[in-house]
């Protein structure tokens, strides 16, 4: 502030009237700019994901690469600093059809879980660190990758389209 | 001073809940405070996509760092300044990436850059009554940061008049919460106005 006269009443203590005139400001603004919808929902879901204190795993997706005929065959490694999973996407012939995820997590017995739309479908890696999930309806997914110490933080991956 | 609670108590309660180990209330601390957030935000003079970015920003930064709010009752406070530093910092990264920008001149490094005037953007024909059209009008003739200040505050808390005009560099008085020149200023328009009648 570089005005160096005083405001009339500047140093009077706040009134009812000023309540008044900022309470009505408020509404005022929210006419002419309120906060987009849905932004509230916005910023519970992102700390939902913040709250796991999890890592977020880095995405290198594959070339979709041709098995069969008719069958292509996408394959994703996700990579954090304490664990990395490895999935492919197999489709059915159907391309509304639900798909298969055949997975690898690097340590055996890890449970991982696969996050859809409407379910959490939680699978224990094998000893070889396999896990599979069948009839998984396409759309967008991602998976957490849960630490075996519960105090550790678990890894979570971006969202992917199916 | 009100008794009633207002956004601060409100966001203040559910926080230390959340610092209590009740995670979900950090929902009711969001649902308080975002809309104040947004409003400062875009006080700054950010579009809608950075003014939301700038929000997000602030509450990562609380997630991760809550010890740096010391006093739970302050949290409100702390989201507006931490909102408010994050929507400073786009502006200015998206002046400096603007190729006519003049090196020479020296970026303020305090005050807000680019703000908006209230009578561009905003949808104004949504304002029904004459005594909104006369409130808007006499706020845009302020001074940008009487805006920007009489912006966030109206979202806050009443009682938090005198913490966050004193956090935006505008201490508007030693002692309890006075009027401050910005209100002052719009009371003394408001008063001469016969559209609006307090």
């Amino acid at each position: 502030m570089n005005t160096s006269y005083p405001v009339p009443g500047e140093y009077e203590p706040l009134d009812d009237i000023d309540r008044q005139v900022l309470s009505e400001l408020a509404q005022v603004y929210t006419q002419v700019d309120p906060p987009p919808a849905g932004m509230t929902d916005r910023v519970i879901f992102n700390l939902t994901l913040a709250g796991l204190h999890a890592e977020i795993a880095e995405l290198q997706r594959g070339e979709p690469a041709l098995t069969r005929a008719d069958q292509s065959v996408e394959s994703m490694t996700f990579s954090g600093s304490r664990s990395s999973l490895m999935v492919t996407v197999t489709p059915d012939v159907d391309p509304e059809a639900p798909v298969r995820i055949d997975g690898w997590v690097t340590r055996g017995g890890t449970t991982v879980e696969l996050v859809t739309a409407d379910a959490v479908l939680a699978r224990v890696a094998d000893d070889r660190g396999r896990l599979a999930w069948e009839f998984i309806p396409r759309g967008v997914i991602h998976f957490v990758i849960r630490a075996d110490d519960p105090s550790e933080p678990s890894t979570i991956t971006p969202r992917v389209e199916l | 001073m009100t008794t009633t609670a207002g956004t601060a108590d409100r966001a203040a309660a559910a926080f230390r809940s959340y610092l209590a180990g009740d995670s979900p209330r950090m929902a009711d601390v969001v649902e308080a405070a975002t809309p104040a957030m947004w409003h400062t935000a875009r006080a700054v003079g950010l579009d809608a996509t950075r003014a939301e970015d700038a929000v997000q920003q602030a509450w990562s930064q609380l997630v991760v760092h809550a010890e740096a709010v010391r006093d739970p009752q302050t949290v409100l406070a702390w989201l507006i300044t931490t909102t408010r530093r994050g929507a400073i910092r786009i502006s200015q990264q998206e002046a400096r990436t603007r190729p006519s920008e003049d090196p020479s001149v020296p970026r303020q490094q305090t005050s807000a850059p680019d703000l908006i005037t209230p009578s561009e953007g905003p949808e104004t024909s949504v304002l029904r009554t004459e005594r909104d059209r006369a409130l808007w009008r006499h706020v845009s003739a302020l001074d940008p940061r009487c805006r920007e200040l009489l912006r966030v505050v109206a979202f806050s808390d009443k009682p938090d008049y005198a913490a966050i005009s004193a956090r935006l560099g505008m201490p508007i008085g030693s002692i309890g919460p006075t009027r401050g020149r910005c209100l002052a200023a719009l009371r003394a328009a408001l008063a001469a106005d016969p559209s609006w009648s307090a």
